[in-house]
């Protein structure tokens, strides 16, 4: 089937098969492998994007759902000439990562967590971030990369 | 002041109007199961400077997270004055020119330390002798700073990319003289990792996201029970599924590499190969392990740890026969799980075999075990092997082993084309190699003064050596009693004696492996002890801690234990933890101190249990793995360390129900999360002057028996079986 | 997965009118359980009908009623101005239900639906329920996650909605449309009474949940939510308990209470409530209450720990 998804921005045609999830479609389809897929159940968050400007984990929606709709992934994100995103930014001033497996699906569902005003207090982002695992365990440093892209702001 | 040594080993040459520099050394062959040896080892390094200042080092270590590309590249721009801003990686491919390229036992810094920055001092005297060349001028009177070389007399500056191409016409140096500490302008300041520019706009490239042309992507399906083998395969309607192209039977193969029985489902995409993979109607033998459980595991441990073991390691002054007179003998038990690496990228590789040309893309910790192995499974040449290393997400040492690697490689040879092999998580959790369960028992005796007398450790686990090769020697032993035979503690009479384990179940290197279940015994039983004589647990940790109590194997002769820095270490931790001051009511403090993989570490936890639920108020951690390199990239291992022992001792448990793993994804195998990290880790670093080493493990062991003596003084219970969490009922 | 045609439509009628023609369809809206169910081969329909484009996402106050459309994302409903102060405890049972991406995906009806999550339910091994007559492997398993009360000796599965839960105390109505029209239903008949593996809930063939209407008032300003579990985050309740008491003259003149964790369905604990009613509220009587629930229950001997987290369940939530 077809189907019409602006990705970052840019109007995509998509011939895929129904089962397809967002996720496949981006990595296999539009090589987009910056969002990650580490468990493909909705359980880690590796593979989160924005999904008309809410956060979704790609690999429980299916491609064909996305139609007509806008995905920002983590290819997105950065400005104009490569201008960073203030959280990309935050995330390097920080050294927010370490093996940055995890960190494409950490980032996106950090920029929804200062969308939504929740990276207010330390504990507001903890429970905001808790969907997205990171075995490395650089949670101390995201959520100062997080607290500190929320000031900027 | 350093004299330069190696400076026969040692080429510099002229490259598109640039300079290369190598010292490349004969390579040492890693023996394949190897744990990662501790000792100097030499590697190989490269590195490039270009016309336009850039300048390219080779680092031949896989990063997998711990920073490896950031901390060696700084070595060598240190000692040459380098512009960081300027700098860049390159990842080696496997050669055996690099020497060992295997990963682990926080071993890089540890084997690179002289040589990157050699090679950096050397590469700064060629560009000053070319640039004072040039200038018809002193090379004495010369400096460099920031990939510059100046001269202060005459004002003159050139770039290093300038004089490249002249420096590598120059003989090179017979010695060089390196930095002291004090002159430092890179190392022991804080630095971002190297990768990050990459990864935060989703450009970095893991084993995941390799593509090569004409390539195809499989699923396996591994035989449930490990062991088990295949007795027959309907894939008619696997073959259905459009996409599908193929499907072929991988036969288990051991050999050290164990790869396990399977069915590969070959298709034009993953999600075609996972749907024919679902498909499948295998009919499995089970194989000799299939009546294996936890229950029957844990059955022979208790048994074992009661009677006297197989094998006795460090056996000093009587301990049997004090223990059989004295009048109160103190005795516990304590068990831990598996393990699984449960790295956030599943494990994956590609490969292309084409005849006797072996190709494969792998993010894998040990590229020259698995390029032997490769040579072996496939039967070719080593020469003829090529393995491109990629980033991986994670390691934790899942990436030592190269089954995933070759199994890979059998399928393209198989197929006759390039393959991608996916592991779905499900995969990567139930065919892990994974970090040993154990029961531990240990028994005290004090003496009148309180101190401890006699003390006999007994220990039962599956061994990690024993799967990999045959039992060794009698008396063998010090892989798995790595954390107890080893105990710090001035006992006079003690014993550490071992029993396998029999299981089926593959093991591995996880971080810092043995020593956290038998540091968690030991740290959990010296606390226990403490209070038994009535003693501060911290105070008496410190009177307990002042030479080599163990005989040291041969391979950490090069740098011995040194008491000194465990006490420096233990009294750092206290200190900066307010030790002995007061708490709120409900909260406890408790106290580990250990040595792992040349590593020294204390750590302090304050939790309280409200409820049933347990808070981690604060650590406290001091580590001394010597001078720090990046003091950022050190702290993230040290907390990264911490909470992946908390997430252990908390949550994680691997269990077998009949021969295979019941834990499939991770709602089952749960893991800390960010909103149940602690808040605040504070880490402070004590920088012994002496040969930097590595700070990914020291810091794993500590935690679980920390962890369990805050709890005590919190709750008055005491936590002898791990994971802890699935102790509320 | 097998394959499947995908549809979507962009009326509730439009929805109904392609269910009813076609036996093996099913509704898509969020996804976060039908795609895993896909992917797991729980379910296995040949057409998907995306009812995600429908207006049926609104959020108002209606009056003494807060109206809900069925597709409206669980992050809607808890971050709607209205909805904490009103219905304080919606708000926190959708918060502590799943991370802000799922409650961003997620849809209040689809919650309401979802399959639970015995660990033998989405493995490979047998299991009444999605294979019937393959056996339970719960028995000699893995029991933590086991029912207590009004199980059938096939399946021990328990509900994981915590949204029900609530919804159950609140005495909320679901609104749904179908092919025969518009009927209601309360959120507690929404599950059928007695345990059956077989039967997941009580919507007729193509019936559509629209809307959910819960009223507002006394009881839905002080019913408290909880859910005691062995970890901090956001993993399914062991035990949920919602509810309320209304306390006259230092004794109960009402009370509701409902528990998640117990049961293939929220258990409302009439039995319990009964008992409240005109005693003092103190922590004997939650005890005693709770255990006049459990009067028939059957307890798999790795559930023996549930009885006593219903009973600090309750205390929190009424006390």
């Amino acid at each position: 089937m077809v189907v019409r998804v602006t990705v970052n921005g840019r109007a995509e045609v998509l011939d895929l098969d129904a089962r397809t999830t967002l996720l496949a479609a981006l990595r296999d389809q539009l090589r987009l492998t910056g969002t990650k897929e580490g468990c493909d159940r909705g359980e880690c968050g590796a593979c989160t994007v924005l999904l008309d400007g809410r956060p979704a984990l790609a690999c429980l929606v299916l491609a064909a759902a996305t139609d007509g709709r806008a995905v920002t992934t983590i290819e997105g994100l950065a400005g104009a000439g490569g201008a960073l995103h203030p959280v990309q930014q935050a995330f390097v001033d920080h050294d927010a990562l370490q093996c940055g497996f995890c960190t494409p699906g950490q980032i996106m569902s950090a920029v929804a967590c200062i969308e939504a005003g929740k990276a207010s207090t330390d504990a507001s982002i903890r429970e905001w971030m808790s969907g997205n695992l990171c075995r490395c365990a650089a949670y101390p440093q995201i959520r100062a990369a997080i607290a500190a892209a929320a000031d900027r702001r | 002041m350093t004299a330069f040594t190696r400076r026969d080993f040692l080429k510099v040459a002229a490259v598109g109007g640039g300079l290369v520099l190598t010292i490349s050394l004969p390579g040492c062959k890693p023996k394949a199961g190897s744990a990662p040896a501790a000792g100097p080892i030499d590697p190989s390094v490269f590195v490039r400077i270009n016309p336009d200042n850039s300048i390219v080092i080779t680092v031949a270590k896989s990063e997998m997270g711990q920073g490896v590309r950031t901390s060696l590249a700084m070595l060598v721009a240190e000692e040459l004055d380098a512009d960081w801003n300027q700098v860049r990686v390159e990842q080696a491919s496997f050669d055996p020119k690099y020497g060992e390229m295997g990963t682990g036992g926080s071993s890089s810094v540890l084997s690179n330390w002289k040589p990157m920055r050699e090679a950096g001092a050397a590469l700064r005297s060629l560009l000053v002798a070319a640039a004072a060349k040039e200038w018809g001028v002193d090379p004495k009177d010369c400096q460099t700073e920031n990939s510059f070389v100046t001269h202060a007399v005459s004002g003159r500056r050139i770039h290093f990319g300038a004089v490249a191409e002249k420096a590598a016409a120059l003989p090179l140096p017979k010695t060089v003289v390196l930095k002291p500490k004090a002159d430092w302008k890179l190392l022991g300041k804080d630095r971002v990792s190297i990768i990050s520019a990459d990864v935060i706009h989703g450009k970095a490239v893991y084993g995941l996201d390799v593509k090569v042309p004409g390539m195809l992507y499989a699923a396996i399906e591994r035989t449930p029970t490990f062991g088990g083998r295949v007795k027959s395969v309907d894939s008619a309607k696997a073959l259905a599924v459009p996409g599908v192209k193929q499907v072929v039977e991988i036969p288990a193969l051991a050999d050290g590499i164990n790869i396990h029985a399977g069915v590969a489902v070959v298709a034009t995409n993953t999600w075609a190969a996972l749907q024919g993979r679902r498909l499948l109607v295998v009919d499995w033998d089970q194989g000799p392990r299939a009546a294996e459980s936890t229950e029957s595991y844990q059955e022979f441990m208790t048994a074992a740890v009661a009677r006297t073991g197989d094998e006795t390691v460090n056996k000093q002054g009587d301990p049997d026969g004090i223990l059989a007179k004295a009048t109160q003998v103190f005795s516990q038990t304590f068990e831990t799980p598996f393990l699984s690496h449960a790295t956030m990228e599943p494990m994956n590789c590609t490969a292309s075999v084409t005849g006797d040309q072996v190709e494969v893309w792998s993010p894998t910790q040990f590229p020259d075990w698995g390029a032997q192995a490769l040579a072996a499974a496939l039967k070719t040449d080593i020469k003829n092997v090529r393995v491109h290393v990629t980033l991986m997400g994670g390691g934790f040492g899942r990436r030592i082993n190269p089954d995933f690697t070759v199994e890979a490689a059998l399928l393209s040879q198989r197929i006759k084309q390039p393959v991608k092999v996916v592991w779905t998580r499900e995969d990567d959790l139930t065919h892990d190699f994974y970090r040993p369960c154990s029961t531990h028992r240990i028994e005290a005796s004090l003496g009148a003064d309180g101190l401890p007398e006699a003390w006999r450790h007994r220990i039962s686990t599956p061994s990690i050596d024993v799967f990999y090769g045959p039992k060794p020697a009698p008396g063998w032993g010090p892989n798995e009693s790595d954390g107890s035979a080893n105990m710090s503690y001035r006992i006079p009479n003690r014993s550490c004696e071992y029993t396998l384990l029999e299981s089926g179940v593959p093991r591995g290197w996880w971080r810092a492996v043995s020593t956290t279940h038998g540091m968690f015994a030991v740290e959990s039983m010296i606390d226990e002890i403490a209070e038994a004589a009535g003693k501060d647990p911290y105070e008496y940790r410190l009177g307990l801690i002042d030479k080599v109590w163990w005989q040291q194997p041969a391979d950490s002769k090069t740098f011995p234990f040194n008491p000194e820095r465990l006490k420096g270490v233990l009294q750092t931790a206290a200190a900066k933890a307010g030790w002995g001051r007061q708490l709120p009511p409900g909260h406890g403090r408790g106290i580990s101190c250990g040595f792992d993989h040349l590593g020294y570490a204390a750590e302090v936890f304050e939790v309280s249990v409200i409820a049933g639920r347990l808070r981690i108020h604060r650590v406290v951690v001091a580590a001394d793995s010597g001078p720090v390199l990046n003091p950022n990239g050190a702290r993230s291992q040290l907390e990264g360390g911490v909470i992946q022992g908390l997430s252990a001792a908390i949550k994680e448990r691997i269990t077998i129900t009949g021969g295979a793993v019941t834990q499939r994804n991770f709602d089952t195998y749960s893991m800390l999360r960010i909103n149940e990290a602690p808040a605040v880790i504070e880490v402070y670093f004590v920088e012994t002057d002496t040969h930097p080493t590595g700070f990914g493990e020291p810091a794993v062991p500590p935690v679980a028996a920390g962890l369990a003596n805050a709890i005590y003084r919190a709750t008055g219970t005491r936590v002898r079986t791990l994971p802890l969490g699935l102790r509320m009922a | 997965m097998r394959p499947f045609e995908y549809r979507r439509v962009t009326t509730a009628a439009e929805a109904i009118g392609l269910a009813s023609e076609r036996r093996d369809a099913m509704y898509l809206a969020g996804g976060t359980e039908l795609v895993n169910w896909l992917k797991q081969g729980i379910v296995a329909p040949a057409l998907i009908i995306d009812v995600s484009p429908c207006a049926l996402g609104g959020i108002a106050m209606d009056g003494d009623t807060l109206s809900v459309g069925g597709l409206a994302s669980l992050a809607a409903v808890a971050e709607h101005p209205e909805v904490r102060p009103r219905v304080p405890a919606l708000a926190e049972a959708i918060e502590q239900a799943a991370s802000p991406a799922i409650r961003s995906m997620g849809t209040i009806a689809g919650n309401l639906l979802q399959r639970t999550r015995c660990p033998y339910f989405r493995s490979a091994g047998p299991c009444n329920r999605r294979d019937p007559g393959s056996g339970c492997s719960a028995g000699a398993g893995d029991q933590r996650a086991a029912a207590i009360l009004g199980a059938s000796p096939g399946c021990v599965a328990t509900h994981p909605s915590d949204l029900a839960v609530v919804l159950t105390v609140l005495e909320a109505e679901l609104v749904v449309h179908g092919e025969a029209g518009r009927r209601s239903l309360t959120v507690e008949s929404l599950y059928p009474a007695m345990a059956d593996p077989a039967v997941e809930h009580t919507l007729i063939r193509g019936e559509l949940i629209t809307g959910v209407r819960v009223p507002l008032g006394r009881a839905a300003s002080q019913t408290r939510f909880v859910k005691i579990r062995d970890r901090a985050s956001f993993d399914f309740a062991l035990v949920a308990a919602a509810g309320y008491l209304i306390v006259e003259d230092g004794v109960i003149a009402d009370a509701r209470l409902a528990f998640g964790g117990v049961a293939a369905r929220p258990w409302r604990a009439r039995t319990a409530e009964a008992q409240l009613i005109g005693r003092r509220p103190v922590p004997d009587t939650v005890a005693q209450a709770v255990a006049s629930e459990l009067a028939g229950a059957m307890i798999l001997p790795g559930a023996r720990f549930k009885p006593q987290l219903m009973v600090r369940a309750a205390t929190k939530v009424l006390l």
